[in-house]
C-alpha cells in the first residue's frame, strides 16, 4: 500500500514552518500510523535528511504523548483512538494525508509535530489534587463510595492529557480537560473539602494560559481518545457558579 | 568487594518497625537545606519526589517526557497487590511475603520483601485518599481480583488502567508540591551522567531535549527511578522512550548492577505481525482470570479456532498446572506457551501464538459482565488486530515486559555508591528471578511513598548540606565526558539509522538471552555483541545537530548503552549455571521441563562491577540467607 | 466572576434567558393582532405607555441586558480568535468536528439581529422610517390612542420590510437553536437524559418564536390581516 504524506516541518518555535511532501511506499494495512512515520524517518536518515520529530512513547494509547492532526482531525479519523492506535487499514491505498501539529496558542510548536503542552501541567498544579500528604490516610474502606459514583469518577479520571480537545476546538479551549479533572475529584468524597477552591483556581489557571472559551460545539468530545463526556463541562460550569456564590 | 545489605537485626516481622524507630532524623528546620535530585516521574519517582517535598526537602525532579504524567507506569493495566484481606480469603502480610518470595523463585532478599508486604496496605489507603477511583462493590467497599501466582484475591484495580490512575494520583501529589515551590520540575530533560564526588553521589548531568543544553545539577542525594531495561530486546511492552541510560551511566560510575539476566517475558501480549513492528502490546494478566489458554492438540492444524472441536484442544496450562491453571505465574506460563509453539502447535500466521479463549466465561457470566471487566482490553485488541475477541479467541504470545535485575541496593535502597538511591524497577531488590503480576505498582509506590522518606533522611542526617560543587573537578570531568560523547555520536555520520542497530541487538538478545538460554547461545551472543557495538560507532548515522530537539540523537545514546548492557545480560546469564524463575537454562531442567535451581551454588545475587571500557566486568556475590522460609522447589502443579 | 471565562459565559447565558423571556412576552403581545379587532392591541400598547416610569425602567433594564450580552459574548469571541491563531490546512470532516452552521455563526447572526432591533425601534417606536405613523390615531372606548394596528399593517404591506423582518426572525431562530441549548450547558443542566430535553427544548423555543413573530408579516402580506 502507498500513501502520500504532507507533513508540517518547522525547525524551531521561532522559525516559519511549511509542508513537505513524502511518498510512503511498501506499507501494509496492519502497520500503525506511527510505524509508517518510523519507516519514513529511517528513509530520510539514509538520505541524509533530518527525520520528522513527533512525540510518542507508550504506543498503546495511554501515555498521551502522541499528538498530531491527520487531515484536520486530531489523532486521525478513528473514534476513541490516539494517533498511535491508528492503523493503516483506516486509509485507502493512494490517499493523501496532511499531518499537522496541534494548533492552539496555548500549545506552541517546538519542532515539526512536537508542541509544548506544559500548560496542562500548570493547570493541574493550580489545584488538580487532593491535599493529602503521605502517611495521613485513613483505612481505604473507611469511607464507602458507591460503585456508580466510583465508575463515574473513573470515566472522568481516564483523561490522558493528550490535548486533542484543545486541538479540535475552534477556540483552542481546554474546558474538557479541566472539567474532567474537576469532576473526577469533585465526584469523590475525598475531593469535597477543596471542591470550591479547586474549580476556581483551575479555571483561573486555564484562563491565564491563553486557552479559548467554550462555545458548546463539542468537537472536543468527538475526538477524545478516552471519550470524555462534555457533561463534565456542564458540571464544571455549575460547580464554578456554586463556588462563586459560596464566596459571596 | 564485601556487599553489606545493612539488614536490620531482629525477627523478620519486626525489622522494618525497629528500623523506623531507630532511624536517624533530620530536624524540620534543617530539611530545607538539603537538595535531593529525583530522576524519573513514574510511580517510584513521582511518589518519592512528592513525599520528600512534603517532608520539607528541596527536590529537583526530572523526566524525559514532556510531562511527568506520561512515565510508563501509566501503561500498567491489571492492578496492584496489597495484603488487606478485605475478601476474608486468608490473605495476610505473611502470605503476600511468601507468595512474592516463592514467585521470585527464592532469589530475593527476605527482609526487603517482607517490608514490601507490610507497607502494601498503606499504599492502598494513601491512593484512595488521593482520589484514585479503584473498582468498588455495590456496597461501596473496594473490589479485588486475583492475579497469577496467588491463591487469594488481593489485587486492587481501576478497570484496565490501574497504572494510569495510580500514576495520576502520584502526579497530582507531585503537582501540589510544584505549586508550593518545594519541587522544581524539569520535563524534557534526560540524565546523561552521574557525578560522584569523593566517593558520594553529588549530582547529575542532564541534556535539555529541546535546546540541547547540557547542565550540571548538584544535590545532597540522587534518586534514580528510571525504570527497567527491557527495551534492550527492542520489541517489548515498554514505552519507546524507556531506557537504561541513567542506571547504565551510574553503573559506569561505580554502582553495581545486579542480576541483569533476570528479565521477565510476559505471556499475554499481542503477537508480532510484521518486520516494521515497533512495539508489542500487553493484554493484561487479569484476562487469565476468565480466559483459557489453548492450542490444537494436533501439529500443523489449519482449521480456524471455531472449527476445532473441544476434544481436539489442549488447554495446556490447566493440563500442566492443575492447581493454578491459567493463573500460573508469568515465567511458567510464558515457557509453556513457547514449548507448545516449539512443538509446532502454535496458532496464527507465524505459528508463534496461542489462543486465549473467553467463550467459556461468556457462557458462564454473560457477555455483559465480561465486557464490564475487560472492555478496554478487548477494544485495544480489536484496534490492533482487527479481530473481535468476543466472537473468536484472542491470539497471544510472550513478550519482554519487565526487568527484575537492576542496580544493586541495600535495605535502605541505597546503591554501593553512597548517596545514590535506586527505586522501583530500576533496582533489583524485591522480585528475585520472577515478578508476580500486580507487584510492580506495589513496589514502585512502596519505595517512593514509604521507604525512601525514612532512608534518605537517615543518610542525609550524616551529611553536611550543600555538598555538591558544580565548579569542582568531578562535575567538570562528567560534563566533558558527556559533551565528548554527544559530539562523537553526531560525528560518526555513517550509513545506518539507529533503529537498525536497535533491531539487531534486540534479535540477538531475544534469541540467545530470552525465554530460554543455553551456554552455547550465550557464548555466541557475547562473541557477536562487541562487533555490533564497534559497527555502531563506525557506521551509525545520527542526523541533525546537538543544539536542537533531536530524537535520533536521544535514541542513539540510549541504544549505545543498551549495546553495552546487552552483553552484561548475556554474561550474567552465562555465569548463572542454574534455572530459576525467568532465567531458564536448558542445561538445568527437571525431567518434565521445569526450572532446576541449584541452591548450593547460586542462592545469591550477582552484582557486576564496571572496570573500564574494554575490560571485563567483575562479578561480585551477595549470598541470600533464608531464615524464615525453607528453600523449596517451586510448584504450581 | 466577570473576568473569568466561565463567569462571562454565565453572563451571556443569564442575559440570554432574560432576552428570551422578553421576546416571548413581546410575541404574546404582538399576537393580539389576531384578536379579530384592532382595539385589543391598541389598548395593550396604550396600557404599556401609560406608566412611563415602569416603561422606562424596563427599557433601561433591557438595554443593559442587551449591552451585557453583547459585551460578554464579544469579549469571549475575541479571545477565541486569539486562542486559535492558525487553522488546520485541511479541514476535518464537518460532521465529526461538529461544525454546525448555527454554532459557528453566532456573532454574525447576533450582529444582524442587533441591526434589525435598531431598525425595528426606528420603525415602530421612533417612527423614523415612515413619519406618517406618528399621526395614526384611533379612539377606543372614548380614549384617543396611537393606532398600532394600522401602523403594523401599513408597515408589513411593504414586501421589502416584511421580508427583512422574516429574515431577521429566521436568524433569531438560528441564534437560539445554539444559544438556548448553550444556556442549559452553561447552567450545568446536562447529562445523558437531559441532553435530549435540552436539544428539543432549544428547538421548540426557537421555532415557536420564529413562527409567532413571522405570522404577522406573513398574514399581512397574505391579506389575512386587513387594514
Amino acid at each position: 500500500m502507498k500513501l502520500r504524506l504532507r507533513v508540517w516541518r518547522q525547525k524551531r518555535c521561532d522559525t516559519e514552518g511549511r509542508f513537505e511532501t513524502y511518498e510512503a511506499d511498501g506499507l501494509t494495512a496492519d502497520m500503525s500510523f506511527l510505524e509508517m512515520l518510523d519507516v519514513v524517518n529511517d528513509r530520510l536518515t539514509k538520505e541524509g535528511k533530518e527525520p520528522i520529530a513527533f512525540d510518542h512513547d507508550c504506543r498503546e494509547g495511554i501515555c498521551g504523548s502522541c499528538a498530531m492532526a491527520i487531515n484536520g482531525e486530531p489523532h486521525g479519523p478513528n473514534e476513541a483512538a490516539t494517533t498511535c492506535q491508528i492503523y493503516l487499514r483506516s486509509f485507502r491505498d493512494g490517499d493523501t494525508l496532511t499531518v499537522e501539529p496541534w494548533r492552539a496558542r496555548a500549545f506552541p510548536v517546538i519542532k515539526d509535530l512536537v508542541t509544548d503542552r506544559t500548560a496542562f501541567d500548570r493547570v493541574i498544579q493550580a489545584g488538580g489534587f487532593v491535599s493529602v500528604s503521605t502517611g495521613q490516610a485513613p483505612d481505604a474502606n473507611a469511607m464507602p463510595i458507591g460503585k456508580v459514583e466510583a465508575e463515574k469518577a473513573f470515566d472522568a479520571a481516564h483523561c490522558i492529557g493528550c490535548g486533542a480537545c484543545v486541538a479540535a476546538c475552534r477556540n483552542g479551549s481546554a474546558m474538557l480537560f479541566v472539567a474532567a479533572k474537576v469532576s473526577h475529584l469533585g465526584l469523590l468524597p475525598q475531593g469535597q473539602p477543596e471542591r470550591a477552591q479547586r474549580v476556581q483556581k483551575m479555571v483561573a489557571a486555564m484562563d491565564a494560559e491563553g486557552f479559548g472559551n467554550c462555545s458548546n460545539q463539542y468537537a472536543c468530545e468527538a475526538v477524545c481518545p478516552k471519550e470524555i463526556s462534555v457533561d463534565w463541562i456542564a458540571r464544571m460550569n455549575r460547580d464554578y457558579a456554586l463556588a462563586a456564590a459560596k464566596k459571596l | 568487594m564485601k556487599l553489606d545489605a545493612r539488614i536490620p537485626p531482629g525477627p523478620l516481622a519486626e525489622k522494618w518497625t525497629r528500623f523506623k524507630s531507630n532511624v536517624r532524623l533530620v530536624s524540620p528546620a534543617n530539611k530545607r537545606k538539603y537538595e535531593v535530585i529525583v530522576v524519573g516521574t513514574g510511580l517510584a519517582g513521582a511518589s518519592a519526589a512528592a513525599s520528600l517535598a512534603e517532608l520539607g526537602y528541596r527536590v529537583k525532579s526530572f523526566c524525559f517526557q514532556d510531562s511527568p504524567r506520561r512515565a510508563h507506569s501509566i501503561a500498567a493495566q491489571g492492578g496492584i497487590n496489597a495484603a488487606k484481606n478485605y475478601q476474608n480469603d486468608g490473605d495476610s502480610v505473611r502470605r503476600l511475603f511468601q507468595d512474592t518470595i516463592k514467585g521470585g523463585d527464592f532469589r530475593s532478599r527476605e527482609a526487603n520483601v517482607h517490608r514490601l508486604a507490610e507497607v502494601s496496605v498503606d499504599i492502598i489507603d494513601q491512593c484512595v485518599a488521593q482520589g484514585v477511583p479503584f473498582a468498588r462493590e455495590y456496597g461501596g467497599m473496594l473490589a479485588n481480583r486475583s492475579f497469577g501466582g496467588a491463591q487469594v484475591s488481593r489485587t486492587f484495580y481501576a478497570r484496565g488502567a490501574t497504572g494510569q490512575q495510580l500514576l495520576l494520583g502520584a502526579y497530582q501529589a507531585l503537582s501540589r508540591q510544584i505549586e508550593l515551590g518545594q519541587i522544581e520540575m524539569l520535563p524534557r530533560h534526560e540524565m546523561l551522567d552521574l557525578v560522584v564526588e569523593e566517593g558520594r553521589a553529588k549530582g547529575i548531568i542532564t541534556r535539555h531535549l529541546v535546546t540541547g543544553e547540557l547542565t550540571s545539577h548538584a544535590a545532597d542525594a540522587v534518586l534514580l527511578c528510571t525504570g527497567g531495561y527491557g527495551n534492550a530486546y527492542y520489541l517489548s511492552t515498554y514505552a519507546r522512550g524507556s531506557n537504561a541510560t541513567a542506571i547504565w551511566r551510574a553503573h559506569r560510575r561505580g554502582a553495581l548492577f545486579s542480576n541483569p539476566c533476570f528479565t521477565q517475558i510476559h505471556p499475554t501480549c499481542i503477537p508480532v505481525s510484521g518486520e516494521y513492528q515497533s512495539k508489542l502490546t500487553l493484554m493484561s494478566e487479569s484476562l487469565r482470570n476468565d480466559g483459557r489458554c489453548w492450542v490444537p492438540k494436533a501439529k500443523g492444524e489449519k482449521r480456524s479456532a471455531a472449527q476445532i472441536p473441544e476434544g481436539e484442544r489442549d488447554y495446556f496450562l490447566e493440563r500442566m498446572y492443575p492447581s493454578y491453571g491459567n493463573l500460573a505465574p508469568r515465567d511458567i506460563a510464558s515457557r509453556a506457551a513457547k514449548r507448545v509453539c516449539d512443538e509446532g502447535r502454535g496458532v496464527g500466521p507465524t505459528g508463534l501464538g496461542v489462543y486465549l479463549d473467553f467463550s467459556e466465561a461468556i457462557g458462564r457470566l454473560g457477555e455483559e459482565t465480561v465486557r464490564e471487566r475487560y472492555a478496554n482490553l478487548f477494544a485495544m485488541y480489536h484496534e490492533i488486530t482487527g479481530e473481535n475477541a468476543y466472537e473468536s479467541p484472542m491470539r497471544i504470545f510472550p513478550a519482554a515486559h519487565y526487568t527484575m535485575g537492576g542496580l544493586w541496593v541495600d535495605y535502605h535502597l541505597m546503591s554501593n555508591v553512597p548517596g545514590l538511591f535506586v527505586l522501583g524497577e530500576a533496582n533489583f531488590s524485591d522480585h528475585g528471578a520472577n515478578r508476580l503480576g500486580a507487584s510492580a505498582l506495589m513496589q514502585g509506590l512502596a519505595d517512593g511513598y514509604f521507604v525512601l522518606p525514612y532512608t534518605v533522611g537517615d543518610y542525609l542526617s550524616q551529611q553536611k548540606p550543600g555538598g555538591g560543587k558544580p565548579e569542582g573537578t568531578a562535575f567538570r570531568e562528567a560534563m566533558e565526558t558527556t559533551q565528548a560523547r554527544t559530539k562523537k555520536l553526531l560525528g560518526v555520520k555513517g550509513h545506518k539509522p539507529v533503529s537498525e542497530f536497535q533491531r539487531r541487538l534486540g534479535k540477538i538478545l531475544w534469541d540467545h538471552c530470552g525465554m530460554s538460554r543455553t551456554k552455547q547461545g550465550l557464548e555466541e551472543a557475547i562473541k557477536i555483541l562487541p562487533g555490533l557495538r564497534q559497527e555502531f560507532w563506525q557506521d551509525v548515522n545520527v542526523p541533525g545537530a546537538g543544539e536542537d530537539l533531536n530524537q535520533s540523537l536521544e535514541t542513539a545514546g540510549r541504544v549505545a548503552d543498551f549495546l553495552e548492557l546487552g552483553e552484561l545480560m548475556c554474561r550474567d546469564a552465562l555465569e548463572r549455571e542454574e534455572s530459576c524463575g525467568c532465567h531458564f537454562r536448558e542445561e538445568y531442567q527437571t525431567p518434565d521441563g521445569e526450572c532446576a535451581r541449584r541452591d548450593a551454588e547460586h542462592s545469591d545475587v550477582s552484582a557486576w562491577e564496571f572496570k573500564g571500557d574494554g575490560k571485563p566486568e567483575v562479578r561480585h556475590i551477595e549470598p541470600l540467607n533464608f531464615e524464615e522460609l525453607q528453600l523449596a522447589t517451586r510448584s504450581y502443579k | 466572576m466577570s473576568k473569568s471565562s466561565i463567569g462571562r459565559k454565565w453572563i451571556v447565558a443569564v442575559t440570554g434567558i432574560l432576552m428570551i423571556g422578553f421576546v416571548f412576552i413581546h410575541m404574546t403581545g404582538n399576537l393580539q393582532m389576531f384578536a379579530g379587532t384592532p382595539d385589543k392591541i391598541n389598548q395593550y400598547a396604550h396600557l404599556l405607555k401609560s406608566y412611563p416610569l415602569v416603561l422606562w425602567s424596563f427599557r433601561l433594564g433591557l438595554l443593559a441586558t442587551v449591552a451585557l450580552h453583547i459585551l460578554a459574548a464579544l469579549s469571549l469571541a475575541w479571545e477565541n480568535r486569539i486562542a486559535k491563531p492558525v487553522a488546520y490546512a485541511v479541514a476535518g470532516s464537518h460532521s465529526r468536528m461538529k461544525v454546525a452552521l448555527t454554532s459557528v455563526t453566532m456573532v454574525i447572526s447576533g450582529t444582524i439581529i442587533l441591526g434589525f432591533v435598531v431598525f425595528h425601534l426606528l420603525h415602530f417606536t421612533a417612527h423614523r422610517v415612515d413619519g406618517s405613523y406618528a399621526s395614526m390615531e384611533t379612539v377606543v372606548a372614548g380614549v384617543t390612542m396611537p393606532d398600532v394596528y394600522r401602523m403594523v399593517v401599513a408597515g408589513f404591506s411593504q414586501p421589502l420590510i416584511s421580508g427583512f423582518y422574516i429574515v431577521a426572525m429566521a436568524l433569531l431562530f438560528f441564534h437560539l437553536r445554539h444559544g438556548a441549548a448553550s444556556v442549559f450547558q452553561t447552567f450545568g443542566l446536562r447529562d445523558q437524559n437531559l441532553v435530549k430535553v435540552m436539544d428539543a427544548g432549544s428547538w421548540i423555543i426557537a421555532a415557536v418564536l420564529f413562527l409567532g413573530f413571522s405570522a404577522i408579516p406573513v398574514a399581512v402580506l397574505a391579506g389575512i390581516l386587513k387594514p
